[in-house]
C-alpha cells in the first residue's frame, strides 16, 4: 500500500531479496508445472525425469536455504495474479 | 509522526469515529465519497506483534461492520495527510471499483488438507520427487473440484496450493453477508462427504483478497 520506500539498508537488501527470489521462485514453480505436465503427457523417458527431478529438488532446497538467509517466508515469495489468482 | 492507514470506505468522513492502534483517535480524508480511514502515531516503526494484529483487525472488522470497505495491510502507513489525500485522488476509480467489488461482501476462507498425506522420503531420487510433485498436484486438483461445488454461492473465489509437501488448498471466497451462514453449512455438508480431508472455515474476514489490486 504504501508507496514510500524505506531506506534503512537492512530492509533495502531484504526487499531487493525479495523481489528477486519471487521472480525466481515463479520462473521455478512454471517450470516445474510444464515438467509435471509433460509427465502427465507421457513424453518424458525415465533418465530425463530423474534428471529433471534432481534438477528441481536441487532448485527447491537452495530456494529454502536462501529465504532463512534473508528471513522470507512462503508468502513473501506469493504473487497475486490477480483474476488468475495466486502463484502458489 | 506517521499516519497508520485501516482502510478506504464508502462513507461520509463524519461517521468515522472511535480509537484505532494504542488509542489514537480515527480520523479521515475524503475524495468525493471514498474516505481514508487512520491514525496518527510518533513513530513509523511498528513491530508486527501477534496482538497488535488482532487490534489492527478489530479497527478494521469495526469499520467493515458499517460501511463498504476496501481494507489495507498493516503496516500501510504515510507521512502527513496531503499524502493520504493525493493516494486517495490518484487511485480515485480503483479504490472505487474495488469498493463497488465488495460491498455488501464478506470474506471466508476455507483451509483444506489430506489428514493423511503420504510418507515424504527425506533423500528422494530425482524420478521419486517428480512423481511425487505429480501426485501432490493430482491430490491438489481433485480437492480443487471438491470445493468448487462452493462457489455457486459467492461471487468470486481464490484458490492456491499449500506449501510443499502437503497437496491441500487454501480458498478464499467473496461471499454476501447475508449468505455466511449458508456457505458455512455448505462446508459443513461437504466436510461430511470427505472423510480423508481436514475442511477448517474462518471468517467472516475483512476482502483483504478481493479488494488488493486497488491497493497497488
Amino acid at each position: 500500500m504504501s508507496q514510500r520506500v524505506n531506506a534503512d539498508p537492512e530492509n533495502l537488501e531484504k526487499g531487493l531479496a525479495q523481489l528477486v527470489l519471487t521472480v525466481i521462485e515463479l520462473l521455478r514453480q512454471l517450470m516445474e508445472r510444464q515438467a509435471i505436465r509433460r509427465i502427465e503427457g507421457g513424453t518424458l523417458d525415465d533418465e530425463e525425469i530423474e534428471r529433471l527431478g534432481r534438477t528441481f529438488l536441487a532448485l527447491a532446497n537452495r530456494m529454502e536455504e536462501l529465504k532463512d538467509t534473508f528471513g522470507l517466508s512462503d508468502e513473501d515469495l506469493n504473487l497475486d495474479l490477480g483474476p488468475l489468482g495466486n502463484l502458489m | 509522526v506517521t499516519l497508520l492507514l485501516y482502510a478506504v470506505a464508502d462513507c461520509d468522513p463524519s461517521d468515522v469515529a472511535g480509537a484505532g492502534l494504542d488509542g489514537a483517535r480515527l480520523e479521515a480524508v475524503t475524495d468525493g465519497r471514498l474516505t481514508a480511514v487512520f491514525s496518527e502515531h510518533p513513530q513509523s516503526a511498528h513491530a508486527p506483534t501477534a496482538e497488535r494484529l488482532w487490534r489492527y483487525e478489530r479497527v478494521i472488522e469495526a469499520l467493515m461492520n458499517r460501511h463498504a470497505i476496501v481494507p489495507m495491510r498493516y503496516g500501510s502507513s504515510m507521512a502527513d495527510r496531503r499524502e493520504v489525500a493525493s493516494m486517495l485522488h490518484e487511485r480515485h476509480d480503483a479504490f472505487a471499483a474495488a469498493v463497488e467489488r465488495v460491498k455488501g461482501k464478506v470474506e471466508v476462507s476455507v483451509h483444506a488438507d489430506y489428514r493423511h498425506p503420504p510418507p515424504a522420503d527425506p533423500a528422494p531420487s530425482g524420478r521419486e520427487y517428480m512423481l511425487g510433485q505429480v501426485e501432490r498436484h493430482r491430490r491438489a486438483a481433485t480437492l480443487g473440484e471438491h470445493l468448487h461445488g462452493l462457489t455457486t454461492l459467492v461471487q468470486a473465489s481464490r484458490m492456491r496450493l499449500l506449501k510443499a509437501p502437503s497437496a491441500g488448498v487454501q480458498a478464499a471466497y467473496l461471499v454476501q453477508a447475508e449468505h455466511v451462514s449458508a456457505f458455512a453449512e455448505r462446508v459443513s455438508e461437504l466436510s461430511r462427504t470427505l472423510p480423508e480431508v481436514d475442511l477448517v472455515c474462518t471468517g467472516p474476514w475483512p476482502p483483504y483478497t478481493f479488494a488488493e489490486e486497488a491497493g497497488r
